[in-house]
């Protein structure tokens, strides 16, 4: 029974092995030609000594969310549809050609209304409006990335691994809430405004494989990224007492939580039109769950969620230096999720510092 | 003597003309021209046409204090927009355009009503449409000082917006239910200066222009039945932009701008005032021209204003030359 495992193994293994042995390293090119390679050429890391800069800049209208149930539900009908702005930045250093080097982080700016709520009685007639900001740099994340030491040409291989250092704010602010349009003693409105802030709070770490195969002008690309926390965590939550005079007392108590392991999986499919130009159909699975937060001395599961989102993208090479990347993602499944239809565009600079 | 004299008129008509090289330009390779390189107005009989689609989310505004607020009540308003826009040269300094820009706007707001007392609730929603025509515009653009080998130029332009949107509220049902204006109401003209100069691979714009707005009337709120006279109040618009070249195809254009509107008045019976607002924005782009067609990626971003909105607006820009 064994060696019919062994035999099996051996079998399929023998295609990978001879697209992999038949990739025989060469010399190195010259730079002009490195900074110019199209991503069906590409290996998965950056070539030695090349240091590439990536900005990117996100708007995401949050028009729909999936409930527990995967049922979608239309935010925009109930007046709480949003949008938000993400601004990525990242540096990466091909420290070989077979060893990479990275540091990313991130703004984010969203503003999340909730059903406003009029309270009328005999003697009241009050209007609450909920308004939840969350704002601010996100963690710091190094990682590192290795592949296969061979030269590309078919088929490349490569693991990564990395942690989110908690560099950013992750306590929530004092909220900012206001009365407005005081028309008696007891007829006004209540602005409850929540200002939370981008950070996890703990470090976690993010580990992830990648693969990619080429073949003339088409390339299939795939990676998966797992992300844990590596320790509970311990956050605070503001607690507001409406004074006669119309002003807000503000408390606060710490509560502990624990994150969600999160998975995220990439599939796309690329072709390569021209030299310059790559167009690319990815399929996106994120999922979570596993993680819990404290209410009242008492730990609560969080919700498991998932997202199954398409992207059709595509990259432009506009100078040996700079490249262009732009994305749409239509979000198609999900569960206790928002499901953003979003624009992603990243503009890459490549340089060999060092490299004359 | 005389044989000298003459010797040296024609000497001195035959040089100018002997030193003159015929530009080997192809007419076709003109009309690839991106905008840095070609003229700010276009030539003797081009065509230029196409559409831009923009989009806008109302999610936050600038506060009469110039503070960034977001909107708290549970709405939500997009506005969609499609405009075809023709040009033509006319002659090499003179250029017209028209934009018919038709608009598909939405908004949505719904609350919760609670009593208490009655142990009992209530929710009310309103969904407020629009589509349609909205306000075109004529410009007619003159190149005063033409671009020459210096790259400089200076062109005059002016506009004419007319009130072809709906500008009152229509199919008024009840207070939740009812279709949006999609014009104006009013006739706005106004008249600009921009200073260009180009030096491949860059180009530089300063541009100022103010524009006047006529009194028209409208209903101003969708439970009036009369129309009330107003005036919006005249804007003065200025600004430069820096473009570059990343390649021979890619340019990448940014443009930074104030726009200051003066007091506006509604003129019923109690006359009332509208503020005055300003806002400074940045317009980065990426202006790709591919052959004859040319496509634009705009964000224009609020950075500080006053009675405003504060929210990006994004428009895909798709144009061919004929």
């Amino acid at each position: 029974m064994k060696n019919i495992i062994l035999i099996k193994t051996i079998i399929l293994s023998l295609p990978v092995l001879i697209l992999v042995n038949s990739q025989i390293y060469s010399q190195p090119r010259d730079k002009f030609t490195l900074l110019t390679m199209p991503y069906n050429q590409r290996q998965l890391t950056l070539y030695r000594g090349q240091l590439q800069a990536n900005a990117g800049y996100k708007f995401a209208v949050r028009a729909r969310d999936y409930d527990k149930n995967g049922d979608l539900l239309v935010l925009k009908d109930e007046g709480t549809a949003s949008v938000f702005h993400y601004y990525f930045l990242q540096v990466r250093y091909g420290i070989t050609n077979f060893l990479e080097l990275s540091a990313e982080t991130n703004y984010l700016k969203h503003g999340v209304r909730s059903l406003s709520t009029e309270y009328y009685s005999l003697t009241d007639n009050i209007s609450v409006n909920t308004l939840t900001t969350k704002k601010g740099m996100g963690d710091l994340l190094i990682l590192g990335s290795a592949r296969l030491p061979i030269k590309f040409k078919w088929v490349d291989f490569g693991i990564k691994g990395g942690i989110y250092i908690p560099t950013s704010k992750y306590e929530p602010l004092k909220p900012t809430h206001t009365v407005t349009s005081v028309t008696a003693v007891n007829t006004f409105t209540v602005n409850y405004h929540y200002n939370n802030t981008n950070g996890f709070g703990v470090p976690v770490y993010l580990f992830g494989a990648a693969a990619k195969f080429s073949y003339s002008k088409l390339s299939l690309g795939t990676d998966f990224s797992y992300k844990t926390p590596s320790k509970e965590g311990e956050n605070i939550r503001w607690n507001e007492t409406l004074t006669a005079s119309k002003t807000f007392n503000y408390s606060n108590k710490t509560y502990k939580y624990l994150l969600n392991n999160t998975l995220e999986f990439n599939a796309s499919l690329h072709f390569q039109a021209t030299g310059w130009f790559n167009i690319e159909l990815n399929s996106n699975y994120y999922s979570s769950k596993g993680g819990w937060t404290e209410y009242w001395g008492t730990k609560y599961k969080n919700p498991e969620e998932f997202l199954f989102s398409l992207e059709p993208a595509f990259e432009i090479q506009i100078s040996p230096a700079l490249r262009i990347y732009e994305l749409a993602g239509f979000p198609l499944l999900g569960k206790n999720k928002d499901a953003p239809f979003y624009l992603f565009m990243t503009l890459s600079y490549n340089i060999f510092p060092f490299l004359k | 003597m005389r044989k000298l004299f003459l010797f040296i008129i024609i000497s001195a008509i035959c040089i100018p003309a002997i030193s003159q090289v015929e530009k080997m330009v192809n007419p076709a390779d003109l009309k690839q021209q991106t905008i840095v390189t070609e003229p700010v107005t276009l030539r003797k009989g081009y065509f230029r046409a196409g559409t831009a689609l923009s989009y806008f989310a109302l999610d936050k505004y600038f506060t009469n204090e110039a503070k960034k607020e977001y909107y708290t009540l549970s709405s939500w308003h997009a506005d969609f927009s499609y405009q075809f826009v023709l040009r033509y040269g006319i002659t090499d300094r003179l250029e017209v355009d028209v934009a018919i820009p038709f608009t598909k706007k939405k908004t949505e707001v719904h609350y919760n009503t609670e009593f208490p007392g009655l142990n009992g609730n209530m929710s009310m929603s309103g969904n407020y449409k629009a589509h349609g025509l909205a306000d075109c515009d004529l410009t007619v653009k003159y190149q005063i000082l033409p671009e020459k080998d210096n790259g400089v130029s200076l062109t005059f332009w002016q506009w004419l917006t007319f009130p072809t949107g709906e500008k009152n509220y229509t199919d008024v049902k009840s207070f939740s239910d009812f279709n949006l204006p999609l014009g104006n109401g009013s006739f706005t003209t106004g008249s600009g200066l921009n200073w260009r100069k180009r030096r491949y691979p860059y180009s530089f714009d300063i541009y100022a222009s103010y524009a006047i707005k006529f009194q028209g009337s409208k209903e101003i709120y969708q439970d009036e039945t009369k129309e009330t006279k107003f005036k919006d109040g005249n804007y003065l618009w200025c600004g430069g932009s820096f473009n570059i070249h990343l390649n021979e195809w890619i340019v990448f254009a940014n443009d930074i701008s104030y726009k200051y509107n003066q007091k506006g008045v509604i003129k019923y019976a109690v006359e009332q005032e509208v503020d005055p607002a300003w806002i400074f924005s940045y317009s980065p782009a990426f202006v790709f021209q591919v052959r004859r067609f040319r496509i634009s990626e705009v964000v224009q971003v609020p950075l500080k204003g006053k009675n405003n909105s504060a929210d990006p607006l994004y428009v895909m820009k798709i144009l061919y030359t004929f």
